[in-house]
């Protein structure tokens, strides 16, 4: 039952054989198979890896740019205000110049116009006691005449006014 | 030739203890060498042969980007021993890969044939087991020295140094033992399933077919030599290689 003899070296033989063939006709196709398929899962597994960077990269920059844009748009907002404000001092001012002048103006033609009346009053008084005095020199006057006159003259400088 | 032939159809008679007893063998005259053949063993390993090219030649065929149930299978068996053998020895594990995964189809099926009545597995003949035993031995010592060098190689087997000249037997004879174990532990262990299966077939006069027996030294118990048997080669390997 148990003879060990040539059928020894036939089964190594057979063994070989088999390992032959099957290793051409399955353990190596499949091996590269096998091989190819992991190589390329790792590309596609890098290739995403790669995208997932360049798509962190880029809203990182959009974000970067977001801010500088923010930034930008707050520095034009605080310039605008600033022109704005200075603007309406400038305006506030000159309207207050043109205030100023206006009431200079009012007042010098107010001083010119009371001055002219004054004048005026002046020379009104002056024929006035030039008119008195002629009737004073022309007639002798009584007490109440005398009165009277002097009420008409009060009630013409009022007149006057 | 014919008488060849007809040992060859003999082969296939229902089996008995008596078949177990004697041997099928084929005289084979090469000159003045009587090469003695088990013919039922060289039969049985052509069938095994044949299936696993047959199976190898379907699952070749299948191959898709997209996997069948098949292909997954068989993907899922190389990629297996694939990373099993390059766990265990490294960059060098595609060099071994064919021997490691061939061990384990070949006495995979050459187990599992013996399961079906009137076949016998090939691994019942001790020259299948003692072979593929002498074989890895073989590949085994070449590797060490391929790897270490001769000088290294020789020099293990004096180690450790203190008590050389008694280590150096013992380390051969601890050589020749993992060929003796490694072979008849295979061949033991499928012999004896069938002889179990066979001894109590003949006791029931084969009214019941012994499924559960058949399951067991068949499926479970041949499955799980076949793994024993490719690993302790490669483990032998990789210790060799140090």
């Amino acid at each position: 039952m148990i003879s060990v003899n040539f059928t020894l070296i036939m089964q190594v033989i057979n063994f070989l054989i088999l390992m032959g063939i099957l290793y051409k006709l399955l353990y190596k196709p499949v091996l590269d198979f096998l091989d190819k398929r992991a190589k390329d899962t790792k590309e596609q597994i890098q290739a995403t890896e790669n995208a997932h960077i360049k798509a962190n990269n880029n809203v990182e920059e959009a974000k970067k740019a977001l801010l500088e844009s923010k930034k930008e748009s707050m520095v034009i907002r605080e310039r605008a205000k600033q022109v704005a404000l200075e603007e309406k001092n400038e305006i506030i001012n000159q309207a207050k110049e043109e205030a100023q002048n206006i009431i200079k103006e009012t007042k010098i033609t107010i001083e010119r116009e009371v001055s002219k009346a004054k004048n005026e009053l002046k020379e009104e008084i002056g024929l006035l006691s030039i008119n008195i005095a002629e009737k004073i020199i022309n007639k002798s006057l009584e007490q109440s005449e005398h009165q009277q006159l002097i009420d008409e003259y009060i009630k013409n400088v009022e007149n006057l006014h | 030739m014919g008488e060849f032939i007809e040992k060859v159809v003999s082969s296939f008679e229902i089996g008995n203890l008596q078949n177990v007893k004697e041997v099928n063998t084929y005289i084979l005259k090469i000159g003045k060498w009587n090469l003695t053949l088990n013919v039922t063993t060289l039969v049985m390993t052509w069938i095994t042969m044949i299936i696993l090219i047959v199976l190898a030649y379907i699952a070749r065929k299948k191959i898709e980007k997209y996997p069948s149930k098949l292909q997954a299978l068989v993907e899922m068996i190389i990629s297996g021993m694939d990373d099993l053998t390059k766990e265990t020895l490294g960059v060098v594990a595609r060099k071994y890969f064919p021997l490691i995964t061939t061990l384990l189809f070949f006495v995979l099926i050459s187990n599992w044939l013996g399961c079906i009545p009137t076949l016998k597995s090939p691994t019942q003949d001790l020259n299948t087991t003692l072979g593929l035993g002498l074989m890895v031995f073989v590949i085994v010592q070449a590797s060490a020295i391929w790897h270490k060098g001769i000088i290294e190689y020789v020099k293990g087997f004096f180690q450790p140094y203190i008590i050389a000249p008694l280590m150096f037997p013992l380390n051969v004879v601890g050589e020749i033992a993992k060929v003796i174990s490694h072979s008849f532990r295979l061949f033991g262990n499928i012999l004896g399933g069938s002889l179990i299966i066979l001894v109590l077939s003949e006791l029931i006069r084969y009214f019941i077919l012994p499924i559960g027996l058949y399951a067991f030294f068949g499926f479970f118990s041949g499955t799980i030599q076949a793994f024993v048997f490719s690993i302790l080669a490669l483990v032998y390997i990789a210790i060799a290689r140090g």
